[in-house]
């Protein structure tokens, strides 16, 4: 069942079964590349430099700050207004002694996508590795090691439907990697551990039943943020302009609390997100919303919409009804407040 | 129309959600995340941890209402944990659940209620909210339960605020309620009661405010008498409040208690017992409950701290939101920066922040 998955995952991604490394999800994936990468470059080469933008998900952002205290260099690349890393302001960013680059495929909040082939292009002839987080675009779009340029890509199974536990890390042949895991010959001396059959089966199941209808969703997402411009005072989508997952909405709603507006759509079973969804609960600005330019104000103020390939277009008739109704109430009652000055 | 319950996963909340909810509320469970302890160098967390959310969700569940975690951490900084240290640096003594009350729960939290279209806010706060039957208005009262009584800490709630908020525990004797939470199976009903400043999170006060360093505690400077005579070096006036006798250090001829913090000058003024005792008051930032100064003095009992039986005085409204009280007797240690909370029997009129005691 294991070696089936690995040939399923490995032809998704273009590759072959022995470059699928299976893992307990993103975020390990994540962290055993940065991870198994620069320890092998350092001891190989003594390269010792690794990028990584700013916008990248937490399990590469922190891991690439563990990474800069226990002595490696690090540097992060910004992105523009739209969450887009310019190619060439990252180009500037490399040095002799870079190991490694780290990029994601597409962003987690805002769902800008990023140049990575241009970026794959400026990293072969230098000889960098590039590793490319791919959790957020694979459920939209084929992501592949050829056709991306990369030399690891990280996939997740939740993202796809499957369960929750298992991701895979995929590591192109040849590509230096010295595991930080330890303890066991699995997978090629990658990834310490038993495999586990039945997950490998449901990664398996969700990638076999796994039907991205992009455009259907594009135009149901282009609509509810068509509706929301129209209908709702204040109301602006983030990274508009800039190519984007066709199912992600990224929305700021001028002096409305983000908290408060996603408990009061809860309410009314509209179910959405402020920040990363991994975060939820707390309402730190999001660094994502900060990095693209906004004030931690305007930062709190953004929910996420997510689509999925069942969203009907009635559902999105009414999750725009809904966002009029309570966000109407929502400034009525702070215009109130103000007057009466409390 | 639904009601918010505000929910910190103590017995207390969670008896006023099971009632209100037992009385056929519609209810929206909502925790405030007021302040990371952990983060700011505490070694326990007397609220706004894990295992009180996880009991407030427990509650939320078993009875069948939503339930949200909001986060006010920027506005309990700003309003209440900012103020508490540079208060004492100034020379008075802070009381930050005044501050709460007015800015978090009374605030942010009724703002968040009506946002989410909730008619009322329910706490487990023990006080009484009822209307005056010939007036018409909105009236604060203490609670039942006398030893249990919070209502000095919400002499800032208003017209506004009172015909939005529920205390259903304002009736209820606390073995009441302790009874009532066992009745109901709630598996809070034997948990501690919180006692400290939740924000200090098992540090004493002086440890919180110097856990970025010592300076915070303010620079040394002179202890003189009330008549003048200076007699020896305070170490920092974040260190003293009024009426305090230890921790002064080796003074001649004690005992000695601190009778005025002087700020500006960065000194301690200290005296004997009687030196201590003031028959007037004033105090700024008045609240009335009623919404307006009363136009003639009036006889009321003022606390001049939560721990104080409420003394006959008289009030008088003064300009620019202040007021004076005049004692019928001497009051001990009357402390700037608390609360002076003026009552008539059960209802409170209003109060203040107390500026400075005068008289003798």
């Amino acid at each position: 069942m294991v070696e089936e998955a690995r040939q399923q995952i490995a032809t998704v991604a273009d590759a072959s079964p022995e470059e699928v490394v299976f893992v307990s999800g993103g975020t390990e994936a994540d962290n055993l590349a940065l991870r198994g990468v620069m320890a092998a470059r350092s001891l190989r080469d003594g390269r010792r430099h690794l990028l990584v933008s700013a916008v990248e998900h937490p399990a590469v952002l922190e891991t690439a700050h563990a990474l800069a205290e226990s002595g490696y260099e690090v540097d992060v690349v910004p992105v523009d207004s739209g969450g887009r890393v310019d190619p060439a302001a990252l180009e500037q960013r490399l040095r002799a002694d870079t190991a490694m680059v780290s990029i994601m495929a597409a962003n987690h909040e805002t769902g800008t996508l990023q140049p990575v082939s241009s970026i794959a292009r400026l990293l072969k002839p230098r000889g960098i590795t590039f590793h490319i987080d791919a959790v957020q675009a694979l459920p939209h779009a084929p992501v592949t090691l050829d056709g991306t340029g990369a030399d690891l890509l990280s996939f997740s199974a939740h993202k796809l439907g499957g369960p929750k536990g298992i991701g895979a890390l995929l590591i192109r042949q040849g590509v230096p990697f010295a595991s930080p895991m330890t303890g066991g010959a699995q997978q090629g001396r990658r990834r310490a551990g038993t495999e586990s059959p039945e997950l490998c089966a449901g990664f398996s199941a969700a990638v076999a039943s796994l039907r991205r209808r992009p455009d259907r969703v594009r135009a149901l997402r282009d609509r509810l943020e068509l509706e929301l411009r129209r209908r709702v005072s204040g109301a602006t989508v983030l990274c508009a302009n800039v190519d984007r997952l066709p199912n992600t909405s990224c929305v700021q709603f001028r002096g409305l609390a983000a908290q408060n507006l996603v408990v009061a759509f809860d309410l009314e079973d509209l179910a959405v997100s402020h920040g990363a969804a991994c975060a939820s609960g707390m309402s730190r600005p999001s660094y994502v919303l900060r990095a693209i330019g906004l004030s931690d104000s305007e930062a709190r103020s953004c929910i996420r919409f997510s689509l999925g390939t069942s969203t009907t277009s009635a559902e999105i008739e009414q999750a725009v009804d809904i966002v009029e109704r309570v966000t109407s109430r929502m400034l009525r009652v702070a215009g109130e407040r103000s007057e009466a000055g409390a | 129309m639904s009601t918010l319950m505000a929910l910190s996963g103590g017995v207390d909340s969670s008896v006023a959600a099971w009632l209100l909810n037992r009385a056929g509320h519609d209810l929206i469970g909502v925790s405030m995340q007021l302040w990371d302890a952990r983060a700011n160098g505490g070694t326990e967390s007397r609220c706004c941890s894990p295992a009180d959310f996880r009991d407030a969700r427990r509650l939320a569940g078993k009875a069948g209402f939503p339930y949200y975690i909001l986060d006010y951490e920027q506005e309990f900084s700003s309003r209440v944990v900012q103020p508490f240290a540079s208060e004492y640096l100034s020379g008075r003594t802070p009381n930050p659940c005044v501050e709460c009350n007015r800015h978090l729960k009374f605030g942010a939290l009724l703002d968040t209620t009506l946002r989410l279209g909730a008619e009322k806010l329910a706490t487990g706060h023990y006080a009484r909210i009822d209307a005056d039957p010939r007036s018409g208005l909105w009236r604060l009262l203490r609670a039942h339960d006398v030893e249990k009584d919070q209502s000095y800490f919400l002499y800032n709630l208003g017209q506004a605020e009172l015909q939005r908020v529920l205390f259903p525990l304002g009736v209820m004797l606390k073995s009441e309620v302790r009874v009532a939470a066992r009745q109901a199976g709630l598996d809070v009903a034997d948990k501690p009661e919180s006692q400290d400043l939740c924000f200090l999170g098992g540090m004493d006060r002086l440890t919180f405010m110097s856990r970025g360093g010592e300076k915070a505690l303010g620079q040394a400077g002179s202890i003189t008498t009330v008549d003048g005579r200076r007699i020896g070096t305070h170490l920092g006036l974040a260190r003293y409040t009024v009426g305090q006798r230890k921790g002064l250090g080796n003074l001649l001829d004690g005992p000695w208690y601190v009778c005025r913090i002087d700020g500006e000058e960065n000194r301690l003024v200290v005296g004997r017992g009687e030196d201590l005792c003031h028959g007037s008051l004033e105090v700024a930032d008045v609240s009335w409950v009623s919404g307006k100064p009363p136009s003639d003095d009036t006889h009321s009992e003022v606390r001049i701290r939560h721990a104080h039986r409420p003394s006959p005085a008289v009030v008088r409204a003064l300009p620019g939101g202040r007021a004076r009280v005049n004692f019928h007797h001497p009051q001990r240690a009357i402390t700037p920066g608390q609360a002076a909370v003026f009552y008539d029997g059960d209802i409170v009129l209003g109060g203040g922040r107390i500026e400075r005691a005068s008289g003798a």
